[in-house]
């Protein structure tokens, strides 16, 4: 009798590195939750670099695409997934910012305010772990955190948009943060 | 706004250790800023990964003598008819073109064009001889013809700006630094004074 293996349906708590497992060894849901949850992360990081949304895109879809072709050289014991990910899709950026038309730069007579390549580095590594992080809330956590992150609204605004008490706001906003501690302490484990 | 931790977190009763961990995160949210939104064209699936991406391993089969040398002269046919069409279509050339991609004028424009495209140098610039016929000369000044490599429904990358005369096609080279593959896809733009670059498409790839 044929033995038949089946993969165990991946719950919501999928730590990155077992969806790049699964996703090497040919699994395409598990491959569409990593999408759903660094497509964002990626977009961003590409935006920032190469500051055309048209090439952003272009970039993400090399990523993933890199993703799909790689994903069975992961080795979960040489690190967590999204340091993997990141890789990946700086690589594809690159690529993609390699391809630009570079246009002569002026000298400028006084010193740039703008952040050295160091500090640019550990932004763009900030808003990585920080934006896949997010993608991991349950959906009502992580609108809540951008109404009070990022939105113009107010903590009494916010609470009559989502119909909640505004002390529901304030409580919710807390469990979304101790949620978000839990998965980038994870990561950086 | 008031984006203060006290502001936004119930923080009352949590322990000072517990209270550390969510004052972290909030540092982090504020430092990452909003996360960017997703274009429509990558907000749904990614691109599918095509079948002839995985990687299938078969098992071994016994074929019968009259199927493998009747593949072996597939393959010998199917050979020669691709080295013949290389040929002539490198002709004139110069031997180490690596395709030839054509054009043809969009909407009513009766134009065509051939782009001779060679392999990339060490420093990855690929030479590109444009060939095209008719399309009209641009009589205001500061008017050009702009060959541009076209990708998500729009012009991007220049890769040579030109002009033709009144008699006969018109020949250019260029050298691009591009990654170009069988999907890429060109436009040659008619850019004129005071309209928006990169202009009006006015030829495309076949």
């Amino acid at each position: 009798m044929a033995h038949v293996v089946l993969m165990p349906r991946i719950a919501c708590v999928c730590s990155d590195g077992e969806l790049i497992e699964r996703t090497g060894a040919g699994d395409r849901s598990a491959f569409d939750k990593l999408y759903r949850r660094y497509a964002r992360p990626v977009f961003g990081l590409a935006l920032s670099r190469l500051g055309d949304r048209g090439r952003a895109e272009d970039a993400v879809q090399e990523t993933f695409a890199s993703v799909w072709r790689s994903a069975r050289t992961y080795k979960a014991e040489r690190g967590p997934g999204a340091p993997w990910l990141y890789t990946i899709a700086r690589n594809a950026i690159v690529d993609r910012s390699r391809a630009r038309t570079e246009l002569p730069v002026e000298v400028p007579d006084e010193p740039s305010l703008e952040l050295g390549p160091d500090e640019r580095a550990e932004q763009a590594w900030t808003r990585w772990h920080v934006h896949g992080a997010l993608e991991r809330l349950p959906e009502r956590e992580r609108e809540l955190i951008s109404l009070a992150y990022w939105s113009e609204l107010s903590q009494t605004e916010i609470a009559a948009q989502l119909g909640i008490p505004l002390g529901t706001v304030k409580t919710r906003t807390r469990s979304a943060l101790l949620r978000l501690a839990d998965i980038l302490e994870g990561e950086l484990e | 706004m008031n984006r203060d931790f006290e502001h936004l977190v119930a923080s009352d009763g949590l322990a000072p250790e517990e209270d550390a961990r969510l004052r972290r995160v909030h540092e982090l949210l504020l430092a990452a800023g909003a996360p960017p939104e997703l274009p429509a064209t990558l907000e749904n699936q990614p691109r599918a990964p095509s079948a002839n991406e995985n990687v299938v391993t078969l098992p071994a089969k016994r074929r019968s003598p009259v199927l493998v040398a009747l593949l072996a002269a597939t393959i010998a046919v199917a050979c020669f008819a691709g080295g013949y069409f290389v040929a002539n279509q490198s002709r004139g050339a110069g031997n180490h073109d690596v395709r030839v991609v054509s054009l043809q004028g969009a909407g009513q424009q009766k134009s065509l064009a051939s782009l001779h495209i060679g392999p990339a140098d060490s420093n990855g610039n690929r030479p590109i001889r444009l060939t095209v016929t008719g399309l009209p000369p641009l009589a205001r000044e500061y008017a050009s013809y702009y060959l541009m490599l076209w990708q998500n429904h729009k012009a991007t990358l220049l890769c040579g700006i030109f002009e033709v005369g009144a008699d006969g096609p018109t020949t250019v080279s260029f050298s691009v630094p591009y990654a170009i593959t069988n999907g890429t896809r060109w436009v040659v733009t008619e850019v004129n004074p005071g309209v928006r670059f990169p202009g009006r498409v006015v030829m495309t790839t076949i």
